[in-house]
């Protein structure tokens, strides 16, 4: 307990968010559970939501792709479920640190867990949406490949980008406060330029820029293999590249400017 | 270690201690224009080349805490005293670790409870049991450690079958024994407190008062900021008067509560 400096302390903040994981998930869990309580379908109410969306957009919208609804329909609901959890995580990291302020001034708890609950939260809402998938699988009975597990491995590489991606944005967002609205035009913006609802192979120009968003690579990882649409294996070295890139510069950030935090806030 | 410190344990007896030496504290004070980071883009990009205009981006610092030293040890109970914005509720942070010196150190031996703001983190939407869990989850208490206690709180608390019910629907006195009993169900060598805790009804005060006492009287180390002499007269031993961040007296709690503010300084 003697004096340590600030990169220990930091360090010993991340090692937390491992070996003290239960805290985190903890909160995440009774955060859904606080928002849904008064309901009867509870948090089912996800994924109704999720499931309304995605049958009128997924029956109908198949016609301007060219394509029909039996392919289009689960095409479209994985998409929207992995961008669902993306862009939620990406616009609540934003406002995450802010709103934690009285906590972050007030107890002791490690300052990353405010958004790795954040991000649990969020974690919850997809698996909750995966639901709507499982349950047009029988109307549409596309073909399921072994492969489809891989969707397990991408969705884990995917929460580690977002946990690298939310460190980054958050801090940011706590000391300038004007970066939030940015953030959100931000993610508007990555919704139209990532093949969500539409399907890469359509793209006859600019497809070479389209290349550079990080996004589509981490959403096709997740997307892909449960559709059983192939996944290039190149794919799959730049989503953990990107991955380890977020983790570290989330990490480095995170140490280096840790201790202002609790300043800003 | 500190954060989460209620749980971890030191495998042998060590002695409570507090040293401080030479801390400064700079609290970084930012205008909405320093907040920005589009004022801030726009300024660095006038700055190339013309003169620098005034962009009011500067971030104004205010030495909260300025080369303060002192060292507390076993037994020690220290009040600190000094007018709004003297540094009380600041130096109370740093040694909860929550701030981190701008300049200086502090070495601390012991387990670290605060007890300050002692109602932040609860769910006014889940139930008392509940609470009980979140609020002892941020406290970095184990389920564990949570689910043994959680009948001691009850018990204390005498809210009964209220725990069931969203503290939504607890009047705000039910709501302090709650917290109360929350806050105090945790030991250790140091504890931190922002003006002494009152809670609840008469009865309730009066049982409150003699678990406080308890607590802190087995702690080691005490250290409260307060405006009320007496409180400060009847549970501390140690006094030190900070006048804008500097300690303008330290030595035995009724010599610097009686001592003239003034000649204090000097």
């Amino acid at each position: 307990m003697a004096t340590s400096t600030d990169a220990d302390r930091a360090l010993r903040d991340l090692r937390d968010v491992v070996v003290r994981s239960t805290i985190w998930s903890s909160l995440a869990n009774a955060d859904i559970r606080s928002k849904y309580r008064l309901s009867t379908f509870g948090s089912l109410w996800i994924t109704m939501t999720t499931g309304a969306m995605a049958l009128a957009i997924g029956l109908f919208y198949g016609q301007f792709f060219g394509q029909d609804m039996r392919s289009y329909l689960p095409y479209f609901t994985a998409s929207i479920i992995t961008w669902t959890f993306i862009s939620s995580v990406l616009g609540e990291a934003s406002l995450t640190l802010v709103g934690a302020g009285n906590l972050i001034k007030s107890s002791q708890m490690p300052i990353v867990f405010h958004i790795l609950r954040m991000l649990h939260r969020n974690l919850i809402i997809v698996l909750h949406n995966a639901i709507v998938l499982a349950a047009i699988w029988p109307f549409v009975r596309w073909s399921l490949h072994p492969s489809a597990v891989l969707s397990l491995a991408g969705l884990v590489l995917l929460y580690l980008f977002l946990v690298g991606t939310s460190v980054i944005i958050a801090i940011i967002c706590v000391r300038y406060r004007d970066v939030p609205p940015l953030i959100q035009v931000l993610i508007q913006f990555l919704f139209f330029l990532t093949p969500i609802i539409w399907y890469p192979e359509q793209i006859k120009f600019g497809a070479e820029l389209l290349k550079l968003n990080p996004v589509t690579y981490m959403l096709m990882i997740v997307r892909d293999p449960i559709l059983g649409r192939p996944v290039e294996i190149q794919t799959w070295m730049i989503a953990i590249g990107l991955s380890a890139a977020s983790l570290i510069a989330g990490s480095l950030m995170y140490v280096r400017y840790r201790r202002r935090i609790a300043y800003w806030v | 270690m500190c954060a989460i410190g209620a749980a971890s344990h030191i495998g042998f007896e060590t002695m409570p201690s507090i040293v401080v030496k030479n801390l400064t504290i700079d609290i970084p004070v930012l205008s909405i224009r320093a907040q920005s980071l589009r004022t801030i883009a726009v300024a660095k990009a006038r700055a190339i080349g013309g003169r620098i205009i005034d962009s009011g981006t500067q971030i104004n610092v205010v030495r909260a805490l300025d080369q303060i030293s002192f060292t507390l040890g076993k037994g020690d109970r220290l009040g600190l005293i000094g007018s709004n914005g003297a540094g009380k509720s600041t130096l109370i942070r740093v040694l909860a670790d929550i701030y981190a010196p701008s300049a200086g150190e502090i070495e601390r031996q012991g387990t670290l409870i605060p007890m300050f703001d002692i109602g932040i983190g609860f769910d006014h939407e889940a139930t008392g049991y509940e609470n009980i869990f979140l609020r002892g989850m941020m406290m970095g208490l184990t389920r564990r450690e949570i689910a043994d206690r959680t009948d001691e709180i009850a018990a204390f608390s005498e809210l009964g079958e209220y725990l069931d019910f969203p503290i939504r629907t607890y009047s705000a006195g039910m709501t302090l024994r709650l917290m109360f009993s929350i806050a105090t169900s945790v030991a250790g060598d140091i504890i931190l407190m922002d003006e002494w805790i009152a809670a609840g009804d008469e009865s309730f005060q009066n049982k409150a008062q003699k678990r406080l006492l308890e607590i802190t009287g087995k702690a080691g180390i005490l250290v409260i900021a307060s405006h009320d002499p007496n409180t400060l007269l009847r549970h501390c031993n140690l006094g030190m008067r900070l006048e804008k961040g500097r300690i303008a007296d330290f030595g035995p709690i009724e010599r610097v509560l009686n001592r003239p503010v003034h000649a204090a300084a000097e």
